[in-house]
């Protein structure tokens, strides 16, 4: 608990230091008249020109400024449309209030050219700032300079919230940037000098097109967007990172991204390799987790110690977006994007488990030990064409083709002991082999609405792809039985096994339907849609088996598990969907309620054809099924948004020809599954709410969102398992129906900051409940098993200017599993996590880091800790890194999870780093634009 | 043959505005340069009419005044509610049309003295295209069913909401214009119509059209393409004399009776003025000519004058995506951007030429104001002397929510 006391005592010290602070009153008026100017722009600077405060004046033309720090020289910048420019320099010593009145001149002019930078402003319906009112260090990123805005919250999570909304979409001169919308890649890589102005509006959302009900404009059926719009002189230039490390235990790392752009065209490419977990699999992900952002560097790029196993990761892609079109806005689409990725991965995991069961005689324990070589190798390739040319249309099409190679080699020992630690059973299990897939697949989308064809609106999708897998393992298993001897078995079992599988999907939205059905008939305000959906699906299996026989040593086939299985499923679906908007806007916001309901039916033809006689099986089926939404939204301007909604439907499913006949293989005698031809089809009742709050005050220095979802399910005839524990501790499991069984899920969030001036305090809570009752048999005896999960996690951080940063988190969580029938167990366990993580800026170059995290498992007779620390020296220009990571400093850590299942309980312990020593080196190539951007830092007065 | 004849038309206009445009006096307008200016530069004559205080009426930050024959009128739109005033601000009534269905609103007919709510009926979704084929067809009974028309009598004290009989001059957006001329200025296209020609501004006596200017192609108008358009019209405190402008045009004509003569030319930027290809080259659709107007939300789309007297001329100016008030002081022909003009301490610190929520009866300009606003700036300015109109209003100490009415005049 050490580091959490440290972080609270420097938390606390640095709120004591701030409250020691300075304040400024005053008022702005004409020089001549002495009319109050209402709206001038006052600005405190610090000494590096960082914006440290901003306020409109008001009616009066007063301002009032607190929290103003002590013994620093500050800049107070005055500016009024048409007036000369009036600044001053300011020095409070001590905690007082000082006065400043200030008379403004109109200019000489009278025809005015407006000059001054104002920080932030709407434009109709578009927030826009104006980065150049911002006075930062010439190397800032946008996130950085977002920081500083009021209203805008930039999360310990990377998320960015405005007024409380979620930023949902950024993008750069109108377009996703590199392919993406993710905020991340832009905000944390372009230097704030690069950007002339950005702006922030709701769009339309375009998977509504063709929807009911678009053309009302619903606010909740728009994203909040943020476009960063690009000075002439940056619309051109790349920016990347290169960097290589070595360290103890042979320890190494080394990343690549260079991304480049023009007005027309990005490309992007990015690799790296290492063997300490860093996850570099995906390109975007690398692209996100090397960025050029530095005063708060992402501690969680780095090796993991979390992940299982020493894994040796490689990867290399790129990524090349085209758009046909110079369009600066989103509206306009015609844009190509090709990617590629290679990947792959080396994995070697020995681990531990400790698993509790409970049974009708008595609990077992089971200990469970293995290791584990896998070695995989894929290739991702995708193409992505979208073509839109207004909201109300909209045409994409996706390809891709992956293709994955992967071989793996196990060994596995497991014990089975009773509660006197009586040895029962063992099993020893080893396993090699190799696999490969193949998957290409097609994704269409058309959408269209017309005012004046409403008849014509639609939403039509398409889907096709193909998988083909084949795969080839040998498995040996040796089970000794302590209590039936004679039950022992040895295999020695070789699977061939090929796949393929066809899938084809079509859906089309035909919301014209009203106008079709009703003419120019309003239908009292009621939208009618028509949905079609066809699938088919199919799925071609061959296993060829054989066994080895010790005795002739030789193999032979397995006749009961070797077999040829085809199904194809044709499913059709029409649906019919009413809905009704009502919605109310008065002077201080906007209100709505939506109600909408569907009947569905579907038509379903199961055909099974096999080489296993009782497979081959032809089922239809009809099922008539129906969905429910009831949705309020309340929002008043600058203050608050709610929305909070209500979900049902009822469905039905049917037992697969697998858990009917099911194909019984005995290699892994704990889990030995045995079909039942008698299994009834299944009847689901959902109810789901889900319900979201945020602040939206943009003159507030606190902004608070909140959101709770949950959902209860109830089946009936559900399928379960009935279990028998044999005598000979072999573990058989039959597909049974039970009567109905019930689960429910609960997540909720809540999120708070407050900034003070430049620096920023959040506070993030987020939990989830799992509650899930499944009615089983154990050994015969008819039980309800519960089981429920409850984690909770707290978070705190701290960024003082862009000095500090500090984060404390704290992770609870509790497993627990319960049996209802007499003579079973009930078991628990829980684990904790307390994090604590600290960032000191030292000077621009320097940046020291540290993370701590301590770990307490019930399982464990006592916590361990995981510290790790970094320094990072920027020089060359800012251009060049060197970071020394130090990690495990107590060399204690271990990868321990917990988890439930309707049995019992399992924690479960494995390999993975420990204790090293890394020196990294990377350069960060940028320009933007002919000449680097980062040096001309200055401000642009061209606002209006 | 129409077509030719349409053609013909357009030229000798063209000529004609050619040879009077050396009369035509111009006012440069630069958007991004217009000045600031204090406001008592501006108007003067500010009065305040302290309106009854009643629960029935609150100010609303879209609330503006009518003023009709007898009283003050105060609208709520979002409401749905009109507040009757006498002209010494007495409370007479609230009317609430709430229950007219649909997006129907007031308008007020002066030579009438009546309130009329008209337009679509909202049992029917329509299209454009059903919207044109509808007042094609007008006359058919059967396309009445389409419009809704309900009308308020100010001079019957009951102003019981009456249901009416839509008539020609309703569905084809005819006011009245003076005497016994009606005049409509609605600018379509479609391939509906069977008759190319039209005209953007038209007068009608008795239902039946006389006289028609400037001739367009309402089948295919390259300008006018894909969105309908409007001719706008400034009444002046002189009889038969009014201000007329076009769309995509920057002349503000004169038109006396019957006659029109360009007035004034707004001469704006290059960078603000529309190509000539908007004018020459066809939209594919609606969807490129809508990409257009979003993309150079700055061109120009239209003049709208407000108001004009000897020393300022008051416009407002459209753009493709914006638009800005601004004020044309004759004397140093120079235009001031209304939201750039701020109230100063002789007119309370009122910013009166606000963009929003102005209307004028002949030279009086009429805003209302939140009583809060007066009573915490004479709070705060004790010096100050309160008007002798407002001094029992505010020490009656009204809610801050009352309205006032405040009447101004722009200098002369």
């Amino acid at each position: 608990m050490k580091p959490l006391t440290l972080t609270c005592f420097l938390l606390a010290l640095s709120i004591l230091t701030y409250s020691q602070s300075g304040k400024i009153t005053g008022s702005v008026m004409d020089s001549t008249s002495k009319t109050p100017l209402e709206l001038a722009t006052i600005t405190i600077l610090g000494p590096d020109s960082s914006v440290i405060a901003y306020k409109l004046s008001d009616k009066e033309g007063q301002f009032s400024f607190e929290k103003l720090p002590l013994r620093k020289k500050l800049l107070v910048n005055i500016t009024y449309t048409g007036y000369g420019l009036f600044h001053t320099t300011i020095q409070q010593d001590s905690a007082r209030t000082d006065t400043l009145n200030v008379l403004l001149s109109l200019n000489s002019s009278d025809a005015v050219i407006v000059t001054a930078a104002i920080p932030i402003k709407m434009n109709g319906d578009t927030l826009e700032i104006n980065p150049a009112a911002f006075k930062m260090k010439g190397d800032a990123v946008v996130e950085e300079m977002l920081n500083q805005v009021s209203g805008i919250v930039v999360w310990a999570d990377g998320s960015i919230t405005v007024n409380g909304k979620q930023v949902s979409n950024l993008l750069v001169d109108g377009k996703p940037f590199m392919g993406s919308t993710d905020t991340r890649v832009a905000t944390q890589n372009l230097p704030k000098a690069a950007i002339e102005k950005i702006q922030l509006y709701q769009e339309f959302d375009r998977s509504k097109i063709g929807q009911p009900g678009q053309a009302q404009g619903q606010p909740q059926d728009s994203l909040l967007t943020m476009n960063l719009k690009l000075k002439e002189s940056a619309k051109k230039g790349y920016f990347g990172k290169a960097g290589v490390g070595y360290g103890t235990r042979d320890r190494f790392e080394g990343d690549f991204s260079m991304q480049m752009y023009n007005k027309t065209s990005s490309v992007g490419i990015g690799g790296g390799i290492n063997n300490i977990n860093k996850s570099i699999g995906n390109l975007q992900e690398m692209f996100q987790n090397n960025t050029y952002r530095n005063s708060n560097p992402n501690l969680n790029n780095v090796g993991r110690f979390g992940t299982n196993g020493i894994n040796k990761n490689h990867s290399f892609g790129g990524v090349l977006v085209h758009n046909f079109i110079e369009s600066s806005n989103s509206r306009q689409n015609d844009r190509i994007t090709l990617n590629y990725n290679k990947s792959g991965v080396n994995a070697f995991v020995t681990d531990n488990s400790f698993q509790t069961r409970t049974t009708v005689e008595k609990p077992q324990f089971i200990h469970d030990e293995g290791q584990s070589n896998n070695r995989s190798d894929n290739h991702d390739v995708g193409l992505q064409y979208v073509k839109t040319n207004s909201y109300n249309d909209n045409f994409s099409i996706n390809g891709s083709f992956n293709t994955r190679n992967g071989s793996s080699n196990s060994q596995r020992f497991t014990e089975v002991r009773d509660s006197a630690n009586q040895l029962q059973s063992t099993n020893r299990v080893s396993s090699s082999g190799s696999n490969r897939s193949d998957n290409q697949s097609v994704r269409m989308s058309f959408a269209k609405s017309n005012n004046d064809a409403p008849a014509q609106n639609f939403n039509a999708r398409v889907n096709a792809s193909r998988d083909q897998s084949s795969s080839e393992r040998n498995t040996i298993s040796d089970f000794r039985s302590m209590t039936a001897a004679g039950n022992n078995t040895f295999l020695d079992r070789l699977y061939n096994n090929q796949s393929e599988r066809i899938a084809f999907n079509a859906e089309l939205s035909y919301a014209g339907f009203k106008r079709l059905l009703m003419g120019r008939h309003n239908l009292f305000g009621f939208n009618l849609s028509l949905d079609q959906s066809f699938n088919y699906d199919r799925n071609t299996d061959e296993a060829a088996v054989s066994d080895y026989d010790t005795t002739i040593k030789k193999r032979n086939i397995n006749e009961k598990l070797s077999n040829y299985n085809r199904r194809e499923l044709i499913e059709y679906t029409p649906s019919l969907s009413l809905m009704k908007w009502f919605s109310k806007n008065t002077e201080t916001g906007y209100r709505s309620i939506t109600m909408s309901f569907s009947l569905m039916n579907d038509f379903k033809i199961d055909k099974n054809s096999s080489s296993i006689t009782q497979r081959n099986l032809d089922r239809n089926f009809s099922f008539l099924r129906y969905s429910g939404w009831l949705g309020y939204n309340k929002s008043e301007w600058q203050k608050y948004q709610g929305n909070a909604s209500l979900f049902i439907s009822k469905t039905y499913g049917y037992p697969s020809i697998d858990r009917l006949y099911t194909i019984v293989d005995d290699i892994d005698a704990y889990n030995i599954q045995v079909g039942n031809p008698f299994l009834r089809n299944n009847v689901n009742h959902s109810i789901g709410l889900n319900s979201n709050f945020s602040t939206q005050n943009r003159k507030s220095p606190y902004s608070f969102n909140a959101g709770l979802s949950g959902n209860y399910n109830t089946s009936k005839n559900p399928v379960t398992d009935s279990t028998i524990n044999d005598t000979s501790g072999k573990r058989i499991t039959y597909f049974v129906n039970a009567d109905h069984s019930r689960n429910a899920n609960l997540s909720y969030n809540f999120n708070i900051s407050r900034k003070f001036g430049t620096n920023t305090l959040q506070l993030m809570y987020n939990g989830n409940f799992n509650f899930r009752e499944q009615p089983n048999y154990i050994d015969g005896i008819s039980n309800t098993s519960t089981t429920n999960t409850l984690s909770n996690t707290f978070k705190l951080f701290f960024m003082l200017g862009s000095k500090y940063v500090f984060s404390a988190e704290q992770v609870l969580q509790r497993n627990k599993s319960k049996p209802t029938a007499p003579g079973l167990n009930a078991f628990t366990n829980n684990n904790g996590v307390s994090r604590l993580g600290i960032t000191v800026n030292a000077t621009n170059n320097l940046t020291f880091s540290s993370t701590a995290e301590r770990v307490t498992n019930s399982n464990l007779d006592k916590p361990f800790i995981l510290w790790n620390s970094f320094a990072t020296y920027r020089f060359m220009q800012q251009q060049g890194e060197l970071k020394f990571s130090a990690m495990d400093l107590l060399k204690k850590y271990q990868n321990i999870t917990n988890s439930v299942y309707s049995y019992g309980t399992t924690t479960r312990i494995s390999n993975g780093l420990q204790q090293y020593f890394l020196l990294t080196f990377s350069y960060y190539p940028r320009k933007f634009g002919k000449t680097e951007i980062r040096r001309k830092e200055g401000p642009k007065n061209d606002w209006d | 043959m129409n077509c030719i004849r349409g053609l013909f038309l357009i030229a000798c206009s063209l000529s004609i505005a050619l040879s009077t445009q050396s009369q035509v006096q111009k006012i440069y307008l630069h958007p991004k340069a217009a000045g600031s200016e204090k406001q008592s530069k501006f108007i003067d004559s500010v009065r305040f009419i302290p309106l009854e205080v009643t629960p029935d009426a609150q100010f609303t930050q879209y609330s503006n005044v009518e003023v009709t024959r007898d009283y003050f009128m105060i609208r709520n739109y979002q409401a749905k509610e009109l507040v009757l005033y006498d002209k010494q601000g007495r409370y007479i009534k609230k009317i609430s049309y709430k229950k007219l269905a649909g997006d129907l609103y007031p308008a007020y007919d002066l030579r009438t003295n009546q309130l009329i709510f008209f337009g679509y009926n909202s049992t029917y979704a329509l299209t454009p295209k059903d919207q044109i084929k509808i007042e094609m067809d007008w006359s058919s009974p059967k396309n009445k069913k389409y419009f809704k028309k309900y009308s308020i009598d100010l001079n019957d004290s009951t102003f019981a909401i009456k249901k009416e009989k839509p008539e020609q001059k309703d569905i084809i957006r005819a006011y009245h214009f003076y005497d016994d001329i009606y005049a409509a200025g609605v600018i379509k296209t479609s391939e509906l119509f069977t008759d190319s020609l039209d005209y953007e501004y038209k007068l009608y006596r008795d239902n039946k059209f006389i006289k028609g200017f400037w001739p367009y192609n309402r089948i295919n108008e390259l300008k006018y393409q894909y969105q309908p358009e409007s001719i706008s019209i400034g009444r002046t405190d002189t009889p038969y004399i009014n201000y007329i402008t076009r769309p995509y045009s920057d002349i503000i004509y004169k038109m006396v009776h019957d006659s029109i003569t360009p007035y004034y030319q707004v001469v704006l930027p290059l960078e603000n003025s529309l190509p000539q290809s908007f004018f020459t080259k066809p939209f594919k659709n609606k969807t490129e000519k809508d990409n257009f107007r979003r993309n150079n939300g700055m061109l120009l789309h239209a003049i709208h004058p407000m108001y004009e007297n000897d020393r300022f001329l008051y416009f407002m100016v459209a753009y493709l995506y914006n638009w800005e008030a601004y004020i044309y002081q004759k004397q140093t022909q120079v235009t001031h951007k209304a939201k750039n003009i701020k109230g100063d301490s002789s007119q309370y610190n009122l910013s009166l030429l606000s963009d929003f929520g102005l209307t004028r009866n002949k030279d009086q300009f009429y805003k209302t104001q939140k009583a809060g606003d007066l009573i915490s700036y004479f709070e705060k300015h004790k010096d100050v002397a309160i008007p002798p109109e407002l001094e029992k209003f505010i020490k009656s100490n009204p809610p801050a929510t009352s309205p006032i009415i405040i009447e101004f005049k722009f200098k002369n």
